[in-house]
């Protein structure tokens, strides 16, 4: 029984700079299932953390939001702004990238989990103590009672990064936003922390928005797969196909830029030039500078996302002489 | 949601430290002798005597002045005046300040450049001028307005760390994460900013109390105070035209200024490291 969580339509967010207009996110179309992780990836600045922002409507100034964000089916960019903060960390929670500095310093963890369970819930302060023990235990501290009291700097990357893990979780949301979570962990760690969010994903029963670019991460944690390039929807699909029939000429060479031990090669495939800047993206495809594909009507025509099979759209304007 | 035991624990990390230790007692020490003037000043302050220019004896363990008072008993009243305008003009300079930096630094915008133009043209005056203008004009000598008129324009320095402060510490990550699990902006300012700059506040409310004791002292020497006002500042300045003939007039209350604005600023610095769970290990292992 799958039902959409998480639906985004026409999500634009445009940053009003003296430079101009940045265009972070641009007709961004998306949807969550429930119990479903989809991985977000692109290169930085794709436009993955505003996608992020813009969800929980926490885009800084000069940015603004347009288009719908449907949660349960209610647009949340309709919502006030004391709406918005019973969402925010009851039903959609983030973590974010940096653990060393997502902790406030002057607090004990313990302290700052309890203010995200006091924030949405109303419990005596007893109950809301054995709560954080019991998330604290869950995330695999060990001797979560004592360690409660501590502070952020007595713990290392990963232990905070459990720490975070266990605050966006302690108001069972829907859906948890891991923004770059274990990019900043060693592999080891990072393992660790991903083994940890997928039984906590079954347990809790939520979805997930990953952002990543790490394909890796993708590739182990994901269900479906969005695509970003320069703030536009590029592919979107489920894990197996992403991996194994790519149907954007991005995405195809994103897989070949990663390093295979089946294949013998000199030199890595990295895709030439950098992304584009948002405030004047390339005319047409805004890939087709990079693409290796690219004819000449890729700089003339912008591609619109088509569906080419059921759950799989593409936003390639030479997609069927490509790959059929 | 401090708990007994981590008070416990700050106590004791601030007894670890000597010069905070040092500190408290010459504030304890000083606000004693303010509060029991009466009681343990040997001579009326006030009551003059033929024993003009006594240097310190038995008698007068500080000596006495041109008029033969005694200045043991001038400078244990004096304390209370002192006190009360260091202490409570700084507290009015920080709750200002703390309230204006907070805002104009964490919301910034309009708010933020408003204010901090006001707080550059308060820079610009030249503050003792400003201060004899309006105790001239408001004929008012009284210490209330001494405290108010300091704490009234002594505010902007404490408001401009204050919002450098906030304008650093809004950016960080704790920030969003407390705002991604719903706090709202009162909550972020209060529970989350404050207290990160908590430690240059500390330090600049006491380094206050020590320059606005000099500072009223200034104005008390220039006359702009009541001059039956009994002063640190004023004691002094009145005795340092005599000072190679009579030292002890300027010596002991420029000494007591000293001990005092030493001593506020020793207790403030180890408030600071005690109070500062990042600080508190540097102390444990030393």
């Amino acid at each position: 029984m799958n039902k959409t969580i998480l639906q985004i339509k026409d999500l634009k967010t445009y940053f009003y700079t003296d430079a101009g207009i940045a265009k972070a996110v641009d007709e961004l179309n998306l949807k969550i299932e429930r119990k479903e992780t989809l991985g977000l990836i692109g290169e930085s600045g794709s436009g993955k953390t505003v996608t992020a922002l813009s969800i929980l409507r926490l885009v800084p100034f000069p940015g603004r939001i347009t288009g719908e964000i449907l949660f349960h089916g209610e647009n949340l960019l309709e919502k006030s702004e004391e709406e918005m903060r019973s969402v925010r960390g009851g039903n959609i929670a983030m973590i974010f990238q940096d653990p060393m500095t997502s902790l406030n310093p002057v607090y004990t963890i313990g302290n700052q989990i309890s203010e995200a369970i006091e924030l949405h819930q109303d419990l005596d302060r007893l109950e809301v103590n054995k709560n954080v023990i019991d998330m604290l235990k869950k995330v695999g501290i060990p001797d979560a009672a004592t360690r409660q009291r501590d502070y952020p700097h007595q713990f290392s990357g990963g232990m905070r990064q459990r720490v975070m893990i266990a605050m966006a979780l302690s108001c069972n949301p829907e859906l948890l936003i891991a923004d770059e979570a274990t990019t900043n962990l060693d592999v080891t760690v990072q393992a660790e922390v991903l083994e940890l969010m997928k039984n906590l994903k079954e347990e809790f029963g939520s979805s997930i928005l990953l952002i990543t670019h790490d394909l890796g991460v993708v590739a182990e944690m994901s269900d479906k797969v969005a695509v970003l390039y320069a703030g536009k929807l590029m592919e979107f699909c489920d894990v197996e196909t992403a991996f194994m029939a790519p149907q954007h000429p991005y995405l195809e060479a994103l897989l070949e830029s990663i390093p295979r031990l089946d294949v013998d090669k000199e030199r890595l495939d990295a895709i030439a030039g950098t992304v584009p800047e948002l405030v004047n993206p390339p005319q047409g495809c805004r890939f087709h500078p990079r693409c290796k594909y690219a004819k000449e009507i890729c700089n003339k025509q912008e591609p619109q996302l088509i569906e080419i099979e059921p759950g799989h759209s593409s936003a390639c304007l030479r997609v069927d002489e490509i790959y059929h | 949601m401090s708990t007994l035991a981590e008070w416990r624990y700050t106590l004791k990390m601030f007894r670890k430290n000597m010069w905070a230790l040092f500190g408290v007692c010459i504030v304890i020490t000083v606000i004693i002798i303010a509060i029991l003037a009466p009681v343990i000043a040997p001579y009326d302050p006030y009551a003059t005597s033929v024993q003009s220019y006594q240097p310190p004896s038995r008698e007068h363990p500080f000596g006495t002045d041109i008029l033969g008072r005694d200045i043991l008993s001038r400078v244990i009243w004096g304390s209370r005046n002192s006190l009360m305008i260091g202490i409570f003009s700084s507290l009015i300079s920080t709750l200002i300040g703390v309230i204006i930096g907070s805002i104009t630094g964490y919301y910034r915008g309009v708010t933020d450049t408003v204010a901090m133009r006001i707080s550059e043209v308060i820079l610009v005056i030249p503050k003792y001028f400003l201060y004899i203008m309006i105790i001239s004009m408001l004929r008012v000598r009284t210490i209330g307005l001494v405290i108010g008129l300091i704490g009234g324009f002594e505010w902007v320095s404490t408001a401009r760390i204050v919002r450098s402060e906030f304008l650093s510490l809004r950016e960080l990550d704790y920030v969003k994460a407390a705002r991604a699990i719903g706090a709202r902006d009162i909550r972020i300012i209060l529970l989350h900013l404050l207290p990160n700059a908590m430690s240059s506040i500390i330090i600049i409310t006491t380094m206050n109390i020590g320059a606005n004791i000099l500072l009223a002292s200034g104005l008390g020497f220039l006359g702009l105070l009541d001059p039956t006002m009994l002063e640190w500042g004023s004691i002094l300045a009145y005795g340092r035209k005599l000072i190679r003939h009579a030292w002890w007039i300027c010596a002991f209350p420029g000494l007591m200024i000293f001990l005092t604005v030493l001593g506020f600023n020793q207790l403030g610095d180890g408030l600071r490291d005690a109070l500062d769970p990042r600080l508190r290990g540097r102390v444990y292992k030393a």
